[in-house]
């Protein structure tokens, strides 16, 4: 049996697992953008990628980003310059919704009570009037920013919002109740405490409605917020704290999310990455954006870098590889190669950071089936309950165990901090520390009655999808793992003993069951919590093999965001404040689940869909962004669910 | 110890302290100033509104003042407004938008967060059209802007 690992984005559990599955994960950044880095070929969509050998390149869409944003003239949009907006970020986007300059005068109706109000309405006037004297007229302005897409805004723009007042010259003809409105909407505060509760369709219809709606429902943290809903139906959860390097502001976050999660409904692949073609038969194959693993049956062991779409690292381990792992923040790839030949496996460890090989670890026993790494551990089983372990920074062998009654094979393996989670293709569980103490051993036969797991994937959140042979997929949760601490923070350590009293009465539970409808002999595992997404291919070789996504979603539509507010005026500088956060911890009790038709990747440009056919998979993987696809033959295709940034600068900016 | 405020157009209110320091902006400006029997004046506030302004804070003077905590759990706070708010928000439009300016120029948050949630309700389900008819406003794009506004938009649509 062969294995894989699988590293958390935060580094925090390990776990490994047979090759065919695919954990979730968390990611730690999921919104990276392809299309800045690669122009797409002439003939069609297909863009293929030149890998620079073993070094890395440093990831070239900055130079791109400078050279389309030249060619836009930023220059209309003077305001923009003057408030610090970063326009080298990206390439899609030139300018602006209207973005009011910053308004003194709105702080002195604040800050100075002691004026006539009248008085200092008119001052304001004034002032505003002579700012804006060297520009062009405002509704002028506001009809070229609305032809213009949006552009990036510095985190100060957020709390120093000024009216873009659409009076012009005209301003007197203007009804007495539109001037009331807009009153009413000049301070930020209110704006934001009125279109902060509203749903991104309440927001299209003010948009819609008249030019000063338009622009007062244009402040990014409006549109963070909507950010926020649509996230909030993520399984990853990854919460951008800041916007993305190449997403210039929260309009264009919220777009691009949500033409994603439609692609993925309807899997419509929107681009096909060539990433390699230099391959013999793939093993193994992960993507942990924006990295994509690989290990081929002669030893090698990719890293790649989708944005830059070029090989970082290429290590060679011997023999077949059967799991690898990729752990970002320690920097370190580790690989684990088989020799038929010999009957020997080894596991290596690579640095990232020098490229150099920074360890070996032989064992006695020559099936090395299964391992797990985390930030300070690696373990590696033969799969029948033999464990070695290892501290991998300085490379002493921590213990080396034999755990009893074993019933059948180990078919997958966790690392949480200090103790191993073990799932059985019986569908028993153990865990036991990392020097063998056993904490419990557990069964989910009430809740698997077909016993036979094949596949695993572990959350960050505990709970685990398996699959069973019956082509069922269950999504288990194990409140016993998920206990919280004094503060109510997820306890990750499951350093304590459980008792089979404990277990029966809160072992286990399933989240949903499904009854996939076709066979096949692999799957992947990734999307988002309510709109949960795997893919299954059968590998054959002689048919074609579609590539079927299929997806949950909750029965009910998801509330929208509770709240009134203005708490978050803190989060002027970008970030999340506690309360956004709060807004995000959603329980999940209050959901029910429903599976939505499997749909099958397939694309609506005849080009992309001829090669997209064409495919034979034989090792699959995704994330929020990709389906990631080896080939039988050898080489690796992404497909895209994102909508290309071409695309999407298209639809926008039009006169 | 009463308190009195002077509006716009110099219309007196005299008020329990507790009641006026439901205003944050007041509560400042009574410890500024200390133990003073002077009016307070409020410029941007006209006698008409203030008097509502100042029948909310009476009636809301014992709830517990809200604390800016940036981990309180907007979960816990009420979606819905209370009978007596509703009725009390019952007032013209202008009147309505008057409220909220008040409640920001005071800083209230309370009578903010209603007010607003008050506005956003008259919003919430409506069409452009229905947008525009309820705030008497008009169309001001061209149609090329408009077109482009919904091209730009075209994703927000089916969501």
């Amino acid at each position: 049996m062969t294995t894989r690992q699988e590293s958390e984005g935060d580094g925090k559990v390990a776990r490994s697992y047979s090759l065919a599955s695919a954990p979730l994960r968390l990611l730690s950044h999921s919104f990276h953008s392809t299309a800045n880095t690669h122009s797409p070929p002439p003939s069609g969509s297909t863009s293929t990628v030149s890998h620079s050998g073993c070094d890395p390149t440093p990831p070239r869409h900055h130079e791109l980003a400078t050279s389309v944003s030249s060619a836009f003239d930023l220059k209309t949009e003077t305001t923009i310059a003057t408030n610090n907006c970063d326009n080298t970020f990206h390439a899609t986007t030139p300018t602006t919704l209207p973005q009011p300059l910053p308004q003194p005068q709105h702080h002195a109706l604040q800050l100075d009570p002691r004026r006539e109000a009248r008085e200092s309405k008119r001052q304001a006037q004034q002032l505003f009037d002579s700012d804006i004297s060297s520009h062009e007229d405002i509704s002028g302005r506001l009809s070229k920013a609305i032809k213009l897409e949006t552009s990036p805004c510095s985190p100060e723009q957020e709390t120093v919002e000024s009216p873009d007042r659409t009076q012009s010259p005209t301003s007197s003809l203007q009804s007495a109740e539109a001037q009331r409105l807009e009153r009413l909407l000049l301070p930020y505060d209110i704006r934001y405490s009125i279109f902060g509760q509203l749903s991104l369709q309440d927001i299209y219809n003010l948009q819609l409605s008249c030019k000063l709606l338009y622009w007062a429902t244009s402040d990014q943290s409006i549109w963070k917020r909507i950010a926020l809903q649509l996230i909030q139906g993520e399984f990853y959860f990854d919460i951008p704290r800041t916007l993305p390097a190449n997403i210039p502001n929260w309009k264009y976050f919220c777009k691009r999310h949500s033409l994603r999660q439609q692609n993925w409904r309807l899997g419509q692949v929107q681009d096909v990455i060539t990433l390699d073609d230099n391959y013999q038969k793939l093993t193994t194959l992960q993507i942990m954006a924006p990295f994509v693993l690989t290990g081929c049956d002669d030893g090698r062991v990719h890293l790649w870098n989708i944005n830059t779409r070029t090989l970082l690292h290429c290590f060679q381990v011997k023999g077949e590889i059967t799991w690898v792992e990729y752990l970002q923040e320690e920097q370190i790839v580790a690989g684990l190669g088989y020799d038929i030949e010999e009957m020997r496996s080894e596991i290596r460890l690579f640095s990232t950071e020098t490229g150099e090989q920074i360890g070996l670890y032989e064992e006695n026993f020559w099936d090395l089936a299964i391992c797990a790494i985390n930030d300070k551990y690696l373990v590696a089983s033969d799969g029948e309950g033999r464990y070695t372990a290892w501290d991998w920074r300085s490379g002493a062998k921590i213990s080396q165990f034999k755990v009893e009654d074993e019933t059948s094979t180990t078919e997958a393996l966790y690392l949480v901090q200090d103790t191993i989670l073990e799932l059985h293709y019986d569908g028993i569980i153990r865990l036991f520390s990392i020097t063998g103490e056993c904490f419990g051993r557990f069964t989910l036969d009430n809740i698997l009655p077909n016993h036979q797991v094949s596949f695993c994937w572990l959350h960050n959140d505990l709970s685990i999808v398996v699959w069973e042979s019956s082509n069922t997929m269950a999504h288990v949760r194990l409140p016993l793992l998920q206990s919280k601490d004094a503060n109510g923070q997820p306890n990750t350590s499951l350093q304590r003993h459980i008792t089979q009293e404990e277990w029966d009465a809160q072992g286990a539970e399933v989240y949903w069951r499904h009854q996939l409808t076709h066979t096949c002999n692999f799957a992947a595992m990734g999307g988002g919590r309510f709109q949960m997404l795997y893919v299954q291919i059968f590998e054959n070789l002689m048919d074609q093999v579609p590539i079927r996504v299929h997806s949950l979603r909750p029965s009910r539509p998801i509330s929208s965001l509770s709240t009134t507010s203005a708490a978050s005026v803190g989060s002027a500088n970008g970030r999340f404040t506690g309360d956004e956060m709060a807004l995000l911890s959603v329980e999940e009790e209050s959901y029910e689940w429903h599976h939505g038709e499997y749909v099958t990747a397939h694309s609506s440009n005849p080009e992309l869909e001829k090669i997209i056919q064409g495919l034979r998979p034989s090792r699959i993987d995704c994330d929020p962004e990709y389906i990631v696809v080896g080939l039988v033959q050898g080489g690796v295709r992404l497909l895209q669910f994102a909508p290309v940034d071409d695309e999407l600068l298209d639809k926008e900016g039009e006169i | 110890m009463p308190v009195t405020l002077t509006s716009l157009d110099d219309v007196k209110f005299t008020v329990d302290k507790d009641v006026a320091e439901r205003s944050i902006l007041i509560k400042n400006m009574i410890e500024d100033v200390g133990e003073s029997d002077s009016p307070i004046p409020l410029p941007n506030v006209s006698s008409a509104v203030l008097k509502k302004v100042i029948e909310y804070c009476e009636h809301h003077r014992n709830d517990p003042v809200q604390v800016q905590d940036e981990t309180d759990d907007p979960r816990k706070r009420s979606n819905d407004i209370e009978e007596w708010d509703m009725k009390f928000m019952a007032v013209d439009q202008e009147m309505l938008f008057e409220i909220i300016l008040a409640a920001n120029y005071l800083d209230i948050k309370p009578l903010l967060d209603v007010g607003c949630k008050t506005v956003a309700n008259i919003i919430k389900g409506k069409t452009p059209e229905e947008i525009r008819k309820t705030f008497n406003i008009v169309n001001d794009f061209t149609p090329e802007e408009e077109a482009q506004i919904k091209k730009e938009n075209e994703w927000a649509e089916d969501r």
